[in-house]
């Protein structure tokens, strides 16, 4: 060790208030995590993952993921190659996300011992609190704005910037489909934003990196598969991830914003709490010994997995509670004027002239062999959709329907309406709109 | 603002209790400004636990610290502007640099740091290793790294568990000259220590607590004046007459477990039991001492069990 000089320690109690702000503790946090190299890649991910995807989707045309809303048009064109992505994203992108950036920004203060490191710094428990969530909060904000903004400019330069075919059947109009496209991704962000706060909770609670990291991915599966076996809306409500599914409202004509007022206040509500209960954790935790040992985290662990296990009983018990939104009524009022809409964009895309959605269609729909009650999620759904033609009197067509429990549902009639591939009138080939859609009617 | 009592840290009836544990049981401890104060205790004493609490990391379950003169309650941080330290192994971000983690940790103080990392680092002797991740810091470079990380708050009073635990003999010695220089140019500092000898060497005052109680407080001093006579031990080349000439010239003498002489006598009649020996042609063949003085009470101020039912953790 060498002399040097330090200067006098100040002869005069500080001033109060000299401590530092929210800016630099969230500053501190973030140099943090983007030095970690784990995360850059994952950045890194974001930005090249949604390229590969542009090129993989053009590469599989005509075809597209099916299952996936907006899937089947994901070759076709760039916006639906984006929304496509905005989908998968919701369900595997963001838990994973919130959980790498989220999951392990406590714990890790834990698996390195650095509590005693900064709690003896001039910040407060809050500020550092505030600070690593918005440290972590940026960071998956940034990753799912890269994927969005990647996936939207990298599907149009790829795939191409054919016309979006909306929910309700309807082409959306060209000056509006980047701004929705744009507006979907970001409205993503509040459902995003409530996993974020999940994974906060999750690290400080459980104070290991494992729990935090997988938890917010575990819970987003049990939700998908609570959805899967729910067709009541009081679940629907509560859960944190319907609200992922609320930006469909903004491809459904006539537009309603109950289904997005509704999914931001579900998503404000889940992360006040999931926030609200760290911060009071973190408050109220004493530092009594330097490192988390392993019976700690195991004991909190077992805490955290008893809470989940009673949460998920409880879902289970209140899956079928209230009146369900998916009867055979919506979907009929859904179905009939959204192949009608599809009828006349591909008259359109076959003549070159705009078509009229103005033939009256009626449907009728119902479930299996008719005898079971018509509501609820299923694939054995069947609609006859009867196109009432003055020229050629009532023509019935049976659509098989796949109803999803978030109101959106996919039709398929065979080949009654041609090929997959037809021609227009210059011989050019382009999807047949109404050989199998999607379309939603929107839920809770 | 409350005014300053001339004393840095006032820590009074501090309890802890950990379930059936009590790691501490009502402790009083007194630091004035400008001193160096020693804590000593056993494994499992309460230091850790009593340094927690004056860092604010743990809450007491009773009684209260002050910080010159100014109540602190746990978490309070405006009441420790003006403290820095660590307790137990110094702990940083292993994939950040030395100098790195320095900064970061300087960003949480605000524009309360007034040394640089770089000044730091270059006082502790980790001068050209700035650039070097912690993960590859050897137990005394993190211990270096981690008074380093005090020193950059340029604190009134410095708390420190254990300093110089994994430096080898330089830079332990190295870490006492700083502490004394920290106190003459007007700092505080309260330390803890296993080591007896550091603690004589560099500390004004000492606090001995033993099973979550204190034990004993006071100058060096004092400590030294209450400490036992000391305990020698003798080999001779004949240890028979030795030890008869010793009970003859007023000498403690006995054996050891191991048939050693050991002698327990003042400076002055040692002295002249030794030349007495020369006298007779004994020869004396070695003479050391067996326990200081300052363990020798350090031990049996921490002897035995203080409280029944009752243990520090």
């Amino acid at each position: 060790m060498t002399a040097v000089t330090l200067p006098r320690p100040e002869s005069a109690a500080p001033p109060a208030g000299r401590g530092p702000g929210l800016r630099a503790a969230t500053r501190v946090e973030l140099a943090k995590l983007t030095a970690q190299w784990p995360l850059r890649i994952v950045l890194a991910l974001c930005v090249i993952a949604p390229i590969a995807f542009a090129l993989y989707a053009k590469s599989q045309w005509p075809s597209g993921p099916s299952d996936t809303l907006f899937g089947r048009w994901s070759s076709t064109t760039g916006f639906a190659t984006s929304l496509t992505l905005l989908n998968d994203a919701s369900v595997y992108a963001v838990p994973l996300l919130a959980g790498l950036f989220a999951g392990d920004v406590f714990a890790g203060e834990d698996r390195h011992g650095t509590w005693k490191t900064i709690l003896t710094r001039s910040s407060s428990r809050t500020n550092i609190f505030i600070g690593k969530a918005l440290a972590a909060a940026t960071c998956v904000w940034a990753a799912f704005i890269a994927i969005g903004i990647v996936s939207l400019i990298a599907g149009v330069a790829i795939v191409g910037g054919s016309p979006l075919v909306g929910l309700s059947g309807q082409l959306v109009a060209d000056g509006q489909v980047w701004g929705l496209v744009a507006a979907s991704w970001l409205y993503s962000l509040l459902p995003a934003t409530t996993f974020i706060a999940l994974g906060l909770l999750l690290s400080i609670a459980s104070r290991s990196t494992i729990v935090g990291v997988l938890g917010p991915l575990v819970i987003a599966g049990g939700l998908q598969v609570l959805e899967a076996i729910d067709s009541g809306t009081v679940v629907r409500t509560i859960s944190p991830a319907t609200p992922f599914d609320a930006w469909h409202s903004l491809f459904i004509v006539p537009g309603s914003s109950g289904t997005l007022v509704q999914g931001a206040v579900t998503s404000i509500v889940w992360t006040v709490i999931f926030g609200g209960a760290a911060l009071i954790l973190l408050r109220r935790r004493a530092f009594a010994s330097s490192d988390t040992t392993p019976r700690l985290q195991r004991r909190a662990t077992i805490r955290l997995a008893a809470i989940a296990v009673v949460a998920g009983v409880v879902l289970l018990g209140a899956a079928g509670l209230g009146p369900t939104n998916l009867t055979a009524q919506r979907l009929q009022a859904s179905i009939g004027p959204t192949f009608a809409r599809l009828s006349a964009v591909r008259y359109a895309w076959q003549t070159g002239t705009p078509g009229e959605a103005s033939v009256p269609m009626t449907a009728t729909c119902n479930r299996g062999d008719g005898t079971q009650q018509s509501s609820g999620p299923g694939d054995d759904w069947a609609c006859i959709v009867v196109e009432s033609n003055p020229s050629y009197g009532d023509q019935p067509v049976t659509f098989d329907v796949t109803l999803k429990p978030n109101g959106c549902y996919s039709a398929e009639a065979g080949a009654a309406f041609g090929a997959l591939l037809i021609n227009n009138e210059q011989g050019k080939p382009f999807i047949n709109p109404v050989y199998a859609f999607d379309g939603c009617f929107g839920t809770p | 603002m409350e005014e300053s009592s001339g004393l840095a840290l006032e820590a009074r009836g501090l309890v802890k209790r950990f379930g059936e544990t009590v790691a501490a049981a009502g402790v009083d401890v007194s630091v004035g400004e400008g001193t160096v104060c020693g804590l000593l205790g056993r494994n499992g004493a309460g230091k850790t636990t009593l340094l927690r609490m004056i860092l604010g990391l743990l809450p007491p379950d009773e009684g209260d610290v002050r910080l010159f003169g100014r109540e602190a309650a746990a978490g309070d941080i405006g009441a420790r502007e003006a403290v820095a330290g660590f307790v137990e192994e110094p702990r940083f971000y292993p994939y950040l640099s030395a100098c790195r983690n320095l900064e970061l940790l300087t960003r949480l103080d605000g524009d309360g740091a007034r040394v640089t990392p770089e000044a730091a680092l270059e006082r502790v002797g980790l001068a050209g290793r700035e650039r070097d991740k912690v993960r590859g810091f050897s137990t005394g470079m993190r211990q270096r790294l981690g008074i380093a990380a005090a020193l950059v708050r340029s604190p009134r009073l410095l708390v420190l568990d254990e300093p110089t635990i994994g430096l080898d003999p330089a830079g332990a010695v190295s870490v006492r000259a700083m502490v004394r220089e920290i106190a003459a140019s007007g700092g505080t500092v309260f330390l803890s220590s296993h080591n007896m000898a550091e603690v004589a060497d560099i500390c004004d005052s000492v606090v001995i607590i033993h099973e979550g109680h204190k034990v004993w407080d006071g100058t060096l001093e004092r400590l030294r004046e209450e400490a036992p006579v000391a305990t020698y031990r003798l080999w001779t080349s004949d240890d028979e007459r030795a030890e008869a000439l010793g009970r003859e010239n007023g000498v403690d003498i006995s054996r050891s477990s191991s048939s050693e002489l050991m002698i327990r006598a003042e400076d002055a009649l040692r002295d002249k039991f030794v030349i007495e020996l020369a006298h007779e042609n004994i020869a004396v063949r070695q003479l050391e001492p067996d326990v200081p003085p300052l363990e020798a009470l350090f031990i049996s101020l921490t002897s035995g069990t203080k409280t029944t039912g009752e243990e520090a953790s």
